[in-house]
């Protein structure tokens, strides 16, 4: 068996991939080696053991080898079973009992069905089956109820609903077939009605599509007129213009305002106020216009 | 003496997998190894050394990267 084989081998037996066995083949037998190297006697179980040997100046220089006693060599004589058949040996256990039954010459050829019967029978007779305890059945129950309401979940409520009162099983039983019957005929009757009303159902559609189609043509040549939002752009367009005017009032009406408030003094005395007045009144007026216009400047430049 | 669970942990911690996930790793090839014996055939163990059975009792050829070079192999 070579490497090849050995890293195949062990990725079918633990159904992994071969590249998985062959990183663990390699490192097992690489942390082997430099034990080795190092002197220490290596174990590995049923593989053997392998001690170090080293020259009188302490250089390894070889090992020795000890197999492993759980190692049984092969007898001289015995059949070998080579080849896939000791994996699935391995894989799916045969009592011995079956194989001496089914095969006992040990030259003919097997037939896998007797030992498959044999395997069954062997496991049965070591693992029996449980006896589960049966509660014993009240002596007034009817037997043949018990069986009817096993097999036909559910019938016996449907009978009892179609004949109220008629508890009798054997009686239920006998009278199924005339209930079925008359289902049957039943249900042939509603087919035949369900049938004559898609028939008169299929006529209604033809004449409903027949309308829905003048009417989505007659709809797509001649649309509807859609109603004017002129009025509607007007009242826009006028509310703009008047926000406009407002807007302009407040930024260029400052100076008028002003004019305003020296309308009412003589205006040689009153445009040119006493230093005392200037301060008290007129600045206080004029700030106060160019805060309100620098405000709705501001909002313009957010808007905008 | 380095025991087969050294062995085992030391390789695990050389791959970066826990210990225990390689136990069937090192039973497979136990077993494997084992069926070969008794059908008579040669295992390579890979860079380790080849297990021939020689009557009763495999015999272990180490590989030539186990053992350091003698004098005369560098001639």
């Amino acid at each position: 068996m070579t490497r090849r084989e050995l890293i195949e081998r062990m990725a079918d037996r633990l159904q992994v991939p071969e590249h998985s066995a062959q990183v663990f083949l390699h490192a097992f037998f690489d942390v082997s080696k430099s034990m080795l190297r190092s002197g220490e006697t290596v174990a590995l179980g049923a593989l053997g053991t392998w001690t170090p040997e080293h020259d009188p100046d302490g250089v390894f220089r070889s090992v020795i080898y000890a197999p492993s006693h759980a190692a049984s060599p092969v007898p001289v004589g015995e059949d070998i079973v080579s080849g896939p058949a000791s994996s699935i040996d391995s894989r799916h256990f045969i009592p011995a009992e079956a194989l001496a039954i089914a095969h006992p010459s040990g030259r003919s050829p097997v037939d896998v069905a007797d030992i498959v019967i044999e395997v069954q029978r062997g496991f049965a007779e070591e693992a029996p089956m449980e006896e589960t305890p049966v509660e014993e059945a009240p002596a007034d129950a009817a037997p043949e109820e018990e069986s009817v309401e096993d097999e036909y979940p559910g019938e016996e409520e449907y009978i009892e609903e179609a004949v109220p009162g008629d508890t009798d099983a054997g009686d239920m039983l006998t009278d199924e077939g005339d209930f079925l019957e008359e289902d049957f005929d039943e249900v042939e009757a509603e087919g035949m009605e369900a049938e004559s009303m898609e028939g008169h159902g299929i006529e209604d559609d033809e004449v409903e599509d027949d309308a829905v189609f003048h009417r989505n043509r007659d709809q797509l040549y001649h649309p509807p007129e859609e109603r004017s939002n002129r009025a509607l752009l007007f009242v826009a367009l006028g509310l703009t213009l008047v926000v406009l005017i407002i807007i302009l009032s407040l930024l260029f009406g400052s100076d008028e305002k002003a004019s305003f408030g020296d309308r009412r003094h003589d205006p040689n005395s009153a445009t040119i106020p006493s230093a005392g007045t200037w301060n008290e009144t007129a600045e206080p007026e004029s700030s106060r216009y160019e805060l309100t216009a620098n405000t709705v400047k501001l909002t313009i430049q957010r808007s905008i | 003496m380095a025991a087969l669970k050294d062995i085992l942990y030391r390789t695990a911690a050389n791959i970066g997998v826990d210990a225990d996930a390689l136990q069937s790793y090192a039973d497979a090839l136990s077993s494997i190894v084992e069926e070969a014996h008794r059908r008579g055939e040669d295992v390579e163990l890979m860079t380790f050394g080849t297990l021939r059975p020689e009557g009763s009792e495999p015999r272990f050829t180490p590989h030539a990267s186990l053992l350091p070079p003698r004098d005369g192999d560098e001639a």
